[in-house]
C-alpha cells in the first residue's frame, strides 16, 4: 500500500507539473489527495487521516466551479490533455500533439526532484528512524514538485495547484511529528483558503469593478 | 464575555456587516472608523477580570471580561500586557480608514481592513506560538482581494506574496512543533539549531527579508497605494511583534548566540537593497515599495539589539517607538500617491516633469515622506533612527557605515523625485495651487504629525517606550 500511495503521489504530481487543461488537473489533484490521504493514514488515525482527503476534495470542488463558472463546460470528447502541456505547441493541422523541449525540461526537474527527495529522506529517516521513510519520501516528493509548478507559472490556477500541492507534502511532513485535531483543522482551512483565493483571482480580472 | 471575542470576534462581524453594505460607501467607512476607534478606546480603558456595570441600574447585571478564550482546548489570551499592540493595530488601522475614502480605495478595504486586523490581533493572542502562522497566513488570504480588487488584472507580486506566506506558514508550523521537542530537551544543541534555522526561514519567508522580498515593489507597482500601504504597515509589524514574543518566550531555552549578528546582517542587507534600488527607481510607488524595504531592515536592527542582549527595555523601545513615525509617513506617501493619479499624472518618473507646478502640495507630500523615512531632521523618522545608529555605533560600526549607504540611496530617490516633479516641462507649466480643499486638509494633517513627531519626540518616545515595558512584561 506504501508503495502504491508514493509511485501514486510522484505520478500525479509529475501529471500536474506537465498539464494545463484545467479539468484533467483538478481531477489529478483529486486524486492526489487520495494519495495524500493513504500516506498520512500510515501515521494517523483512519478518522483523522480522512480530514486530509475530504478537504482536498472541496478545495478541487470549489477550484472546479470556478473553472466551469469562467470556462463552461465543453464536450469530453474535446478534452485533450496532450495538447495543453505546458511549453508545449498546440496540435498542428493533422491534430497530432507535439513534445518541446520545455515540457522535456519539466519532466528532466521532476526527476531530479524525486531523486533529491528520496537521498534527503533517506538522510532525514536515520535521525526520525527506518518505519518514516516512505513518509518522508512522500512529503519531500510533493513540496519538490510543487515548488517547480509555482516556479515554472505565473497564471492563478497553476499556482494554486502547486500550493495545493506543496501544503500537502508540509502537512505529510508535520503529521509525523503531531496528529493535533484543531491543527488537522486548521491545515484543512488552509487548503480550503488557497483554493478560494485561487478561484478568486481566477475571476477577479473579469468581475465587476467596485472601484 | 471574554478580550477576544471584543478584539477578535467583534471586527470580524462588523466586517462581514459592511460587505453586505458596501454599497453604502459612506457609511461603510464611517461605521469602519467608529468602530476601531472604539475598540482603541476599549484597550485603553476596559479593566479586564473585573466586574463592571455598563449602566448604572440596579436590574441591569454587571459584566466580565475575562481576558481568555479557550477554543479545542488552545488558549486566545488578550491580558492587560497586550493593550499597547492592541492600540498600535487599531489605532493604525483606524488612521488608515481615516484616509480611506478620500483616496478611492476599493469599499472592500474596510471590512477586509477589519478581518485583518481581527485576525492579526488573534495571532498575537494564540498559545502556543505555532498557532500563530496558520493565523497570519489567514491575514494573507484576506490580503489578496485587498491588494488585487475585483476587475482589476491579476497582480504577479500578489501570487508571489501568496506563495512566501504559504511556504512560510507551513515552515514555521512545523518549526514551531519542534520548538516544542526543544523545551522539552534543551541540551539537544543539534536539533536547537536546526529549529532555529526552520523558524528564521519562516520568518524570512513571511516578513519579505532578503531574498523574499520581490514582491513588495511589484505590488507597490500595481495595487492601489493606499491598500498596498495599509498592508506594507501592517503585515512586517505584526510578524515584528511575534519576533518579539519568539525570542522573550525562548530567552529561557537559549537564544543562539549569533542571531543579533544575523538579525544585523539582514538587517543591512535589506537596508542596502531598499536604498540602492529605490535611488534606480523608475516608478513612484516602486519608489515607496522599496522604502518599505528599507524599514523592515531598520526593524530588523532594532531587533538585533534585544535578541543579544539580556532582557533590555530600551531596547524594546526602539522597535515600538519605529512604528508611530512608520505609520505617518507610509499614510502620507500613499495619499500622495493616489492624489497623484486622481489629479491624471501617471507613477512613472519619466512622464511627470514639473508636475509640482500643478499640484505644488500633493508633490510636496511625497517628497516629505520620502525623506522623513529616510530619517532626515526635523522629520519623523530622525528621532528614532538617530537614537538607534547611537546604540549601534559602539558595537557594529560597520553595521551602521553601511545602513548609512543605504539611507543614502533612499535620499538619493527623494532628491531625484524632487527635481524631476519641479523641472520646467516642455509644456512650459505655471506654478498654480489645483489641489482640493478636503485633499489640503489630510496633506497638511500628515505634514503636521510629521513635524510634531520629528521635533517634539519627548511627546511620544516615553510613550511607546513604556508600550514596550507593558509588553514584555510577563517574559521578565
Amino acid at each position: 500500500m506504501v508503495t502504491f500511495s508514493l509511485v501514486l503521489l510522484a505520478l500525479t504530481s509529475t501529471a500536474l507539473l506537465a498539464f494545463k487543461d484545467w479539468r484533467i488537473s483538478i481531477l489529478v489533484l483529486a486524486v492526489q489527495y487520495l494519495g495524500v490521504f493513504l500516506v498520512i493514514s500510515q501515521v494517523w488515525p483512519f478518522g483523522l487521516a480522512i480530514v486530509k482527503m475530504i478537504a482536498g476534495w472541496i478545495s478541487c470542488s470549489v477550484l472546479a466551479i470556478a473553472g466551469v463558472n469562467l470556462f463552461g463546460m465543453p464536450p469530453v470528447q474535446d478534452i485533450n490533455p496532450f495538447s495543453w502541456f505546458k511549453g508545449g505547441r498546440q496540435p498542428d493541422a493533422s491534430g497530432e500533439p507535439s513534445l518541446s523541449l520545455g515540457i522535456l525540461f519539466g519532466l528532466f526537474a521532476a526527476g531530479l526532484v524525486l531523486i533529491i527527495s528520496i537521498s534527503i529522506a533517506f538522510q532525514s529517516s536515520r535521525l526520525l528512524g527506518e518505519d518514516y521513510l516512505p513518509v518522508l519520501v512522500a512529503g519531500l516528493i510533493l513540496i519538490g514538485i510543487g515548488l517547480l509548478q509555482v516556479a515554472f507559472t505565473s497564471d492563478p490556477f497553476s499556482i494554486s495547484i502547486g500550493l495545493l500541492t506543496i501544503i500537502p507534502g508540509f502537512e505529510i511532513l508535520y503529521a509525523i511529528f503531531d496528529s493535533s485535531t484543531l491543527v488537522a483543522g486548521l491545515l484543512a482551512g488552509v487548503n480550503l483558503g488557497i483554493a478560494l483565493v485561487g478561484a478568486y483571482l481566477m475571476a477577479a480580472p473579469l468581475a465587476e469593478a467596485l472601484e | 464575555m471574554s478580550s477576544p471575542v471584543i478584539w477578535v470576534l467583534a471586527p470580524a462581524l462588523v466586517g462581514l456587516v459592511l460587505i453586505l453594505l458596501r454599497r453604502y460607501s459612506l457609511f461603510v467607512h464611517f461605521v469602519g472608523i467608529l468602530s476601531t476607534l472604539a475598540l482603541v478606546y476599549l484597550a485603553w480603558s476596559l479593566p479586564f477580570e473585573e466586574s463592571i456595570r455598563l449602566i448604572q441600574l440596579p436590574s441591569i447585571p454587571s459584566i466580565r471580561v475575562d481576558d481568555t478564550l479557550t477554543i479545542l482546548g488552545r488558549r486566545f489570551i488578550l491580558d492587560d500586557t497586550s493593550r499597547p499592540s492592541l492600540i498600535l493595530i487599531f489605532l493604525g488601522t483606524s488612521l488608515w480608514f481615516c484616509g480611506a475614502y478620500i483616496s478611492r480605495v476599493n469599499t472592500l478595504f474596510i471590512p477586509f481592513g477589519l478581518w485583518i486586523a481581527g485576525l492579526a490581533t488573534a495571532a498575537l493572542a494564540v498559545e502556543p506560538f505555532l498557532y500563530a502562522a496558520v493565523i497570519i497566513f489567514g491575514v494573507a488570504l484576506i490580503c489578496v482581494p485587498v491588494l488585487n480588487p475585483p476587475g482589476r488584472a491579476v497582480n504577479q507580486g500578489v501570487l508571489r506574496f501568496l506563495i512566501f506566506q504559504a511556504i512560510g506558514m507551513a515552515v514555521l508550523l512545523i518549526g514551531g512543533r519542534l520548538l516544542s521537542d526543544v523545551e522539552l530537551n534543551p541540551t539537544n544543541v543539534y536539533l536547537a539549531i536546526r529549529v532555529t534555522v526552520l523558524i528564521g526561514l519562516g520568518f524570512a519567508l513571511i516578513t519579505a527579508i532578503f531574498p523574499f522580498h520581490t514582491w513588495i515593489p511589484m505590488v507597490a507597482r500595481d495595487s492601489h497605494p493606499y491598500a498596498s500601504a495599509y498592508v506594507f504597515f501592517l503585515f512586517p509589524a505584526i510578524v515584528g511583534f511575534l519576533i518579539v514574543n519568539y525570542i522573550e518566550q525562548h530567552r529561557s531555552i537559549g537564544i543562539p548566540l549569533n542571531t543579533g549578528e544575523a538579525l544585523r546582517l539582514l538587517g543591512v542587507v535589506m537596508i542596502l537593497a531598499g536604498g540602492l534600488m529605490a535611488a534606480v527607481e523608475r516608478n513612484l510607488a516602486g519608489i515607496m515599495g522599496y522604502a518599505v524595504i528599507y524599514e523592515i531592515g531598520m526593524s530588523l536592527l532594532a531587533l538585533s539589539l534585544v535578541a543579544d542582549t539580556a532582557v533590555i527595555t530600551p531596547a524594546y523601545g526602539f522597535y515600538f517607538a519605529q512604528q508611530l513615525p512608520r505609520l505617518i509617513c507610509l499614510a502620507l506617501w500613499a495619499l500622495s500617491l493616489c492624489f497623484f493619479r486622481q489629479a491624471g499624472f501617471s507613477l512613472q518618473l519619466d512622464e511627470v516633469a514639473g508636475a509640482a507646478r500643478v499640484i505644488p502640495l500633493i508633490s510636496t507630500g511625497l517628497v516629505i515622506s520620502t525623506f522623513s523615512i529616510a530619517g532626515l531632521p526635523f522629520f519623523a523618522g530622525f528621532p528614532v533612527q538617530i537614537a538607534l545608529w547611537s546604540n549601534l555605533l559602539s558595537g557594529a560600526p560597520m553595521v551602521v557605515i553601511l545602513a548609512f549607504l543605504g539611507t543614502m540611496g533612499l535620499v538619493v530617490a527623494g532628491i531625484r523625485t524632487l527635481v524631476t516633479l519641479v523641472q520646467e516641462n516642455a509644456e512650459g507649466r505655471k506654478w498654480r495651487l489645483t489641489e482640493r480643499v478636503s485633499q489640503v486638509f489630510f496633506l497638511a494633517g500628515g505634514w503636521l504629525m510629521l513635524i510634531i513627531v520629528g521635533t517634539l519626540p519627548q511627546l511620544f518616545i516615553p510613550i511607546l517606550t513604556n508600550m514596550a515595558i507593558i509588553h514584555i512584561a510577563p517574559f521578565k
